[in-house]
């Protein structure tokens, strides 16, 4: 999709992330002002699971806090079983990527989690959502 | 002389430790240290929100995480490279 309509700081941090991190991060859509960030390189905690999944965050980051994430498969523990923290097959919020394969829903918030204060702080966002899939 | 007076294999000897967080060098001269310490050192003004996550290697994927409170060993393998990563997060 056009990025150049989203807010500069969004743009700076998806820019940042692409040089740090997930150098294919991009927008797949935007929903109630979240956009559906793919990136392909999250790392999962089960080595055979498929990679990537789309981070949501909010158009406004970094004046507001991601909420969930959406995966084409259920996400699986080092071990195999299944994560189950608020995990929701088939939720509404996977239909804006839908067509791309999102069927799972985790409704992870960043409640009590450190405020974000810059464009820069998506890196540990993602790291964030990396552990959460690692003790989920 | 015995051989074990000579060679020293205990790590904890060590009088540095040198580790990489977020690839900023810090050094250490003790080998067991605080991880809200190493996450100060590393630039976070409220260490206490976040978490160490110690890499198997440089960019690597975690292979051991450290609550702010709790002691990192930086004689034992895989604590050289570290990440920190913001703690907390609720469920909606």
């Amino acid at each position: 999709m056009d990025e150049s309509s989203l807010p500069t700081p969004f743009r700076i941090a998806l820019e940042h992330l692409r040089e740090k991190t997930q150098a294919e991060a991009r927008v797949d859509a935007v929903c109630n002002n979240f956009a559906y960030v793919w990136v392909s390189d999250l790392r999962k905690a089960n080595a055979e699971a498929p990679p990537g999944g789309w981070i949501r965050l909010p158009t406004a980051f970094p004046f507001g806090n991601p909420h969930g994430l959406v995966t084409t498969e259920p996400l699986k523990r080092e071990d195999g079983s299944r994560v189950t923290d608020a995990h929701h097959p088939n939720h509404d919020m996977c239909k804006p990527v839908q067509s791309l394969g999102g069927a799972n829903y985790y409704s992870w918030t960043w409640q009590d989690c450190p405020p974000i204060r810059d464009p820069r702080d998506i890196v540990g966002v993602l790291q964030w959502y990396e552990r959460r899939i690692r003790r989920g | 002389m015995p051989a074990e007076e000579i060679v020293d294999h205990n790590a904890n000897h060590k009088k540095h430790f040198e580790i990489f967080v977020d690839g900023i060098k810090e050094v250490w001269e003790r080998a067991e240290v605080i991880a809200k310490a190493i996450i100060e050192r590393a630039g976070f003004t409220d260490p206490e929100k976040f978490v160490l996550e110690a890499l198997d290697k440089r960019g690597g994927k975690p292979a051991a995480e450290f609550q702010p409170d709790e002691i990192v060993n930086l004689a034992e393998k895989d604590r050289t490279f570290f990440r920190v990563t913001p703690g907390g997060g609720g469920r909606s």
